[in-house]
């Protein structure tokens, strides 16, 4: 019978804690979708002595949406796994010279959500959007213009190098 | 047999090309032109060394032509057109003289050695010429000596007189 | 490319909304009467008899799962994209000189053997190529300086270079002269040459010109 009484109470304060747990803000779990199209760009050829900067083939469009993630801050953010680096095995083009402009487009976002502009890394990573709680409109996007600063210095030949798109919430 | 040997050895030729006509797309060049101007311009220097001789004191019966204590070297360098020559006169306006006394500069003859100094004497009323120089430019050398034609009739004395040698490149 | 969550984590929220909506479920059936309720207890306390020891350890491993899963929630719910970056690098090359025309002037051979140009040329090379090639820069006079009939060979022009990879040298109207000795790889380089002409009483008078092309090729 003491028996019984114990594993009733256990349940029962197992659901407590449960209902608590699962109604508690603080541990809700804010749930992300997220979206880069396309997932591939690319810079072509120019001549240093005349663009400084070239503008990637493509502006790539991040949609987030954000649920569960009542007054939880929250990023999305950018890290390279390493500089460009050429099929050559040998030449390398730093990560530091891909940058990017980020606006927002499509529907506003009334939580504060933010796209920001940024230089790329591959230690650090850099935030590409903000925001605070929920996506309102059910998602929030932004436009993102990658640019590559062109140098002479740049040996010839095919570059390539992956970025993680990655959510975040502390 | 000999058709499917036939279409391999086209394809790679074929593909032989493709690859050195690929190669040779990948080089690049860039050419620029420096012009260089030079002005060459009539020009005439003389030397003479030294720039004084001497005729020492000799009985006119043994002695009738007095050579002066040294020779003179010359050097002329001119520039002048190539259809055009320079000139080098010799001009003593003037006789020998010692206070009163005087010894007519036309008593003063010189040999030349090396071309295209020539050969003369002295005279006061016309320049002479010490040269016959080819068109162009060009630097020369040779050696004066000069002679004096010595005679019973002439005072004693220390006597001078100054030649001023001319070299004109037109 | 849309990537929802982990999966793992979506069917452990899809069960903790199912528990809550069970739960509210159960509180809106509607009341039994008693002789259904002592049936109903007298079942459940057999059940509890038969399997209490079981259901018990079950539900303490579920509610033990779902904190766990309730407290790692938050740092797990993350969403990650792949953005893949192609960046093509050719061969180029570019020069510059500065000025484009140099001048000597006229000059004794006797005071100066040598005549300074007028200026110095400021030169820029500017190449891309591969790791393992190197650019070259070759400095080609057409024929001899000359006015009218006249000449002044080309081989009596020369010039200093002010720094690496930019290198002294003497016009050949035969063969083009290396102006530059390049390193391999790319790269942009800025130095200055010196021209000099040498002076002779054999020249005639005359205004003399020349054309140098430089060529600056990136393999």
């Amino acid at each position: 019978m003491i028996e019984k009484k114990t594993a009733h109470l256990a349940i029962a304060i197992l659901a407590l804690a449960v209902t608590w747990v699962w109604s508690s803000p603080s541990f809700a779990a804010i749930a992300f979708t997220l979206t880069v199209t396309p997932s591939s760009i690319s810079f072509p050829d120019a001549n240093p002595s005349s663009v400084s900067q070239i503008p990637a083939s493509a502006t790539v469009l991040i949609k987030v949406r954000v649920t569960n993630g009542a007054n939880q801050n929250w990023s999305v953010h950018l890290l390279a796994n390493g500089d460009l680096l050429n099929s050559d095995g040998v030449s390398k083009i730093p990560i530091a010279n891909l940058t990017w402009n980020a606006t927002m487009t499509g529907r506003a976002c009334t939580n504060g959500c933010t796209c920001v502009s940024g230089t790329m890394s591959a230690t650090v990573p850099q935030d590409v959007i903000r925001g605070l709680g929920n996506t309102p409109n059910g998602q929030f996007n932004c436009n993102t213009n990658f640019l590559l600063n062109n140098q002479w210095g740049y040996n010839t030949g095919p570059y390539t190098q992956t970025i993680t798109v990655v959510t975040a919430s502390p | 047999m000999k058709n499917i040997w036939k279409i391999l050895m086209t394809i790679t030729v074929v593909a032989g090309a493709a690859l050195i006509l690929s190669t040779a797309a990948f080089a690049a060049s860039d050419s620029k032109t420096l012009t260089i101007n030079a002005t060459i311009s009539a020009r005439a220097e003389l030397v003479l060394a030294p720039t004084t001789i001497n005729f020492a004191d000799n009985s006119p019966t043994t002695v009738s032509s007095v050579s002066a204590d040294n020779p003179v070297a010359v050097t002329a360098r001119v520039r002048t057109g190539k259809a055009t020559a320079a000139t080098l006169t010799v001009a003593s306006a003037n006789d020998l003289t010692s206070g009163s006394d005087t010894i007519p500069i036309s008593a003063v003859s010189w040999t030349a050695s090396g071309a295209p100094f020539i050969a003369g004497t002295l005279n006061k009323a016309s320049a002479q010429s010490g040269a016959t120089f080819g068109n162009g430019s060009g630097t020369y050398n040779g050696t004066y000596s000069f002679f004096l034609a010595n005679n019973w009739t002439y005072n004693t004395g220390s006597y001078s007189a100054t030649v001023t040698y001319t070299l004109t490149a037109p | 490319m849309t990537v929802i969550i982990e999966r793992g984590l979506t069917v452990d929220l899809t069960e903790q909304k199912t528990t809550k909506q069970s739960a509210i479920s159960k509180s809106s059936v509607k009341p039994l009467d008693e002789s259904e309720q002592q049936i109903h207890l007298r079942r459940k306390e057999e059940n509890m008899k038969n399997n209490s020891r079981p259901t018990g350890t079950l539900l303490s491993i579920l509610a033990a799962m779902v904190m766990v899963a309730m407290m790692a929630g938050s740092t797990l719910f993350a969403a990650t994209q792949t953005l893949t970056i192609n960046a093509t690098v050719s061969a180029r090359a570019e020069l510059t000189l500065s000025p484009s025309t140099i001048s000597f002037a006229d000059a004794s051979p006797t005071i100066s053997p040598t005549i300074a140009a007028n200026s110095t040329v400021a030169v820029t090379a500017n190449v891309r190529t591969a790791a393992n090639s190197k650019a070259t820069l070759l400095a080609a006079v057409s024929g001899d300086l000359t006015s009218g009939g006249d000449s002044i060979p080309a081989s009596n022009v020369s010039w200093t270079a002010s720094a690496g990879p930019f290198i002294a040298g003497t016009l050949n109207k035969t063969t083009a002269q290396s102006a530059a000795n390049f390193a391999n790889g790319s790269g942009s380089y800025n130095g200055v040459y010196t021209f000099t002409l040498a002076n002779s009483w054999s020249y005639n008078t005359g205004s003399y010109a020349a054309t140098v092309t430089y060529t600056l090729t990136a393999p």
